[in-house]
């Protein structure tokens, strides 16, 4: 290796492009690697830069002992940091250390091609964190860079200036362009993901789950994460009927709230629905759990999923990807009787708890008639007491619904969920908490509705004997608002992030929404036609040319002859070079030099005509005497003072033929 | 017409100068195309610098060029205590006539071989190069003519060797083509080996042209026709040149003249009516090698020819 002819070493320059291609691959992995990893790399490949290459020679031995040993213990400290080698996090963590190492060794082109192709992967790592268009963006300028270098390194003329390189490299790319939709489209999508993700891809998000507990919807309202998508395919319904229901709570140890065990499994209650059905489409973001949240109530559901016995609607399978769902749902409805142990479950209080709480129920149920009595009694004095609706409630340390109800009194909607339900089952009558999204923010721009995670929300459902189920939504008695007009007019400003400080300036805020709307439309279509073109939306877009039928054999044929079609044009463009000249003794020349190419005789762009034809006439006897009669011909027009005879030449030119003569 | 015209002026050159260039490859074993770059110098009215290490015939290159061309031949031997009087001539105090003589130098000569230009001092060297310059000499205020044709043909070992003083820039520019010689290939090393001395054999080269012949030759050349397609490639060669990053100076015109009067003469050695791109593609290293300078590349691989990553990088239009 060492030994290597002088012509066979690295240059500085392609060294640069290398570090700088990988290192840009490796930037958004920063902030998903623990810090010394992307450091390490960032100091193993800038040293590869600063070492003389001399000093190299000679301390051959000692660097390669040094090397070897930094790269055990950088193993080592992977290890000791995921537990395991392999797996997303703990793989690309090890890629990027060890890319560092890979360009520090690198001495030979050899080393600098598996270098770039080690960028080019890295590139794609990235896209198993993330997968939004700003991402794609970036990893389109990291790999043009990359490729940058590998023109860098096949520029034997050294010539090109850094942005005739990123020119070059850029044209390459979309030139290639044309395979990659093909490959995009046609590539047979299996339902499901390729591969089985790790166990770890589905950590981290936020989202409902089966608890609750003080303050964690409110944490969730801070996230302006996406949580779904709704689009209806009629009018879209009022904001204060889009209860989209998530996890239904039973079960209370006297601060949390869970779901408890043993009602799955059995059929869901019957249902009587009024009105009109409406039919819309939900696009799930990944969550790593089962629930869907449907409008209440649901009355068709997707295939894949199944309706628990007090209407959660989940799916069989975890969310691991963005999936798209048809339902159709009742906005009016009236959810029936039940086993009567489920409603012996929705009376369970925790023993020896909320003592002030029971006091109170006892003595309403006793000054009241029927259920429908306290539960107004008990609204009433939500909005007519100081209870305030807040996302910064001050912290309850005690019995939390006690202390809530008797002394704070300020809360959010999961404290009122929850001391509502807490005082119906304490007065007697079977209440469960539910937990969802309220509302939604409509974008006109793809008119749809965006569902985030700040729309979390908590209410209520107390059994009302003949009626069923019905829900009470106790957020609604202390600020109504947050049920008509959505959570942004329920709380502060300072919730929705306005830059630069404009948030009292009506115009700012306006276009801000509307920025926001346009955005997340592209988002939308983005993960629409690109993220979440799977299987389905494959079928569904071939079908369109007659291809829905196609099964993967099909889109295979259909691969290969697409590739092939856009391969031959690309060859019929590269030997049939357009001419560029202006002069027509020069036109007609490059014709004949096309018909040559097609031959594999090409001329080179510095080489004379009469070189050219002595090359022509060494290679191919037979074209000897053609050849040297129309270069002699051309050359006499073009270059000596001879005007006549274009005609001639042209004549000459097209009936020259270049191919084998049959004899 | 005009071409057929034109090749009914020169009936017999071409043949000629194939009987000069036979003659000196008699001598010059192995070196044809040095021979004929050599001879285009000196028909495009240009002087010539052949630089190469001692031995490989440089010398006795420009002794065969002057007898063959039936040329008056001077050589100077140019060291370090070498002075400027020792070419031009001294005006010496005749007691007879109570006036200057006039002693002419050895430059007062149609052909002059200063061997080993890069030995004697800037200020010998100038007093030459002024003459290759002018045509003429001036001695103590009163000019004298050189006689016409008028050729130098300065020889340098390559400037890395001891005891040299380096041509500056702009004095190799009044060099048209500066070429060398090399090694001689294994065939022609043989021949060279059983043959007979050069010397004896340079005794008996003959003359092949008379002097006004050069001339002639010299007025021929250029007439010869260039096109407008022509002139257009010669211009992309010099715009690339002072365009591109990889030269710290662009060719200067009168280097773009220099290539031309070159091709010119290269294509009537080769008895082409008209100019081509391949006359400049051949006389292009010679003429620029000396006026082009790359720009220097730390940790780069062998030194590239900048004449010939130039014509290698301009397409011909």
């Amino acid at each position: 290796m060492n030994t290597g002819a002088a012509a066979e070493q690295l240059v500085h320059r392609e060294l640069v492009w290398l570090v700088c291609g990988i290192g840009l691959a490796v930037l958004p992995h920063c902030t998903r690697l623990p810090v010394w990893i992307p450091l390490l790399h960032y100091c193993l490949t800038l040293s590869r830069l600063r070492i003389p290459v001399r000093w190299a020679q000679q301390q051959a031995v000692t660097l390669t002992t040094l090397r070897q040993l930094a790269m055990v213990a950088a193993l080592i400290g992977v290890y000791s940091h995921y537990g395991t080698l392999a797996g997303r996090d703990a793989g690309v963590a090890l890629l990027v250390v060890l890319s560092g190492f890979k360009v520090l060794e690198s001495r030979t082109p050899r080393d600098f091609y598996i270098g770039c192709f080690l960028g080019y992967f890295l590139g794609i790592t990235n896209f198993l964190y993330t997968q939004t268009i700003p991402t794609a963006l970036f990893m389109c300028l990291v790999i043009s860079i990359i490729t940058a270098c590998l023109v860098t390194r096949n520029d034997t003329g050294k010539q090109l200036s850094i942005p005739a390189r990123l020119r070059l490299s850029g044209a390459l790319l979309l030139q290639a362009l044309p395979i990659m939709l093909v490959l995009f489209l046609l590539f047979p999508r299996v339902p499901g993901p390729l591969w089985g993700l790790p166990r770890d891809a589905n950590t981290g998000r936020t989202g409902l789950d089966d608890e609750m507990a003080p303050g964690s919807v409110s944490q969730l309202i801070l996230s302006d994460a996406v949580a779904f998508r709704a689009k209806f395919s009629g009018l879209t319904p009022e904001p204060d009927q889009l209860y989209w229901r998530g996890p239904v709570l039973w079960f209370s140890d006297g601060r949390k709230w869970t779901t408890g065990r043993g009602q799955s499994g059995r059929d869901p209650a019957p249902m009587n629905s009024y009105g009109t059905p409406l039919r819309y489409e939900i696009t799930m973001e990944p969550t790593g759990k089962h629930w869907l949240f449907p409008l209440e109530m649901p009355a068709y559901i997707p295939e894949d999923s199944y309706l628990s016995a007090d209407f959660q609607l989940k799916t069989k399978l975890p969310l691991r990807e963005r999936n798209r769902y048809t339902l159709i749902s009742y906005t009016n409805f009236r959810i029936g009787t039940d086993h009567p142990a489920e409603l012996q479950r929705a009376l369970q209080l925790p023993a020896g708890k909320h003592k002030k709480t029971l006091e109170l129920a006892r003595t309403w149920r006793q000054e009241s008639n029927t259920p429908g009595q306290i539960i107004d009694r008990t609204l009433q004095w939500f909005s007519r007491e100081k209870f305030y609706y807040t996302l910064t409630p001050p912290l309850i340390g005690g019995d939390s619904v006690d202390e809530f109800l008797f002394s704070t009194r300020q809360g959010f909607c999961e404290h009122y969920a929850s001391a509502f339900v807490t005082l119906m089952r304490a007065a007697g009558i079977p209440a469960r908490v539910v937990t969802g999204y309220l509302g939604g923010e409509l974008n006109p721009v793809g008119d749809y509705l965006i569902v985030r995670q700040r729309d979390a929300h908590a209410w209520a459902e107390v059994w009302l004997g003949e009626e069923g189920w019905r829900r009470i939504d106790p957020t609604a008695a202390v600020s109504p608002a947050r049920i008509s007009e959505g959570i942004e007019s329920a709380l502060p400003d300072s919730i929705i992030d306005i830059p630069l400080g404009l948030e009292n300036n009506v115009i700012a805020r306006d276009l801000w929404q509307r920025f926001n709307n346009i955005r997340d439309a592209i988002n939308y279509r983005w993960n629409e036609w690109v993220v979440g073109y799977g299987h389905r939306r494959q079928i569904q877009f071939l079908g369109q040319f007659g291809m829905g039928e196609a099964d993967w054999r099909g889109m295979t044929v259909g691969l290969m002859a697409a590739t092939a079609v856009i391969v031959l044009c690309i060859a019929v463009r590269l030997f049939g070079q357009r001419s560029t000249s202006a002069d027509p003794a020069g036109r007609a020349y490059d014709q004949f030099c096309n018909k040559l190419a097609r031959q594999g005789m090409v001329r080179h762009l510095s080489e004379g005509p009469v070189d050219f034809a002595r090359r022509v006439s060494i290679s191919r006897a037979d074209l000897d005497q053609d050849v040297n009669r129309i270069t002699s011909l051309y050359v006499d027009i073009r270059y000596g003072s001879q005007a006549h005879g274009l005609k001639s030449l042209q004549q000459q030119i097209r009936k020259f033929r270049a191919g084998y003569k049959h004899q | 017409m005009e071409i057929s015209q034109r090749k009914s002026d020169t009936p017999c050159m071409p043949h000629e100068l194939d009987a000069v260039i036979a003659a000196i490859n008699r001598i010059i074993l192995g070196k044809g195309n040095s021979v004929r770059l050599a001879i285009a110098c000196l028909i495009a009215r240009g002087h010539l610098l052949i630089e190469d290490y001692p031995g490989v015939g440089k010398t006795t290159l420009a002794h065969v060029l002057a007898k063959v061309l039936g040329l008056d031949f001077q050589r100077i031997q140019f060291t370090s205590d070498l002075l400027p009087a020792d070419i031009l001539g001294v005006s010496v105090y005749n007691r007879e006539t109570f006036s200057f003589d006039f002693h002419a130098g050895p430059v007062f000569t149609q052909v002059i071989l200063a061997d080993e230009i890069n030995r004697a001092t800037p200020r010998t060297q100038s007093a030459l190069l002024e003459a290759m310059g002018e045509n003429q000499v001036t001695i103590e205020g009163e000019t004298r003519p050189l006689p016409d044709p008028f050729f130098v043909i300065a020889t340098q070992n390559p400037s890395t060797q001891i005891g040299t003083f380096p041509l500056p820039e702009s004095q190799l520019d009044r060099f048209l083509m500066r070429i060398e010689l090399g090694y001689p290939d294994n065939a022609a090393e043989r021949e060279l080996l059983k043959g007979r001395d050069r010397r004896e054999l340079l005794r008996d080269v003959v003359p092949v042209l008379q002097p006004h012949h050069m001339i002639s030759l010299q007025e021929q050349a250029t007439r010869i026709h260039v096109a407008d397609a022509l002139l257009d490639y010669l211009q992309d060669l010099l715009d690339f040149s002072r365009t591109s990053p990889d030269y710290s100076n662009g060719l200067s015109p009168r280097a773009g003249l220099a290539i031309l009067a070159s091709a010119r003469a290269w294509a009537l050695i080769h008895g082409h009516g008209h100019v081509l791109p391949e006359d400049i593609q051949a006389v292009l290293p010679s003429v620029v090698g000396h006026r082009l300078q790359p720009v220097r590349e730390q940790s780069e691989g062998a030194p590239v020819k900048p004449a010939e990553q130039l014509i290698r990088q301009v397409p011909i239009p």
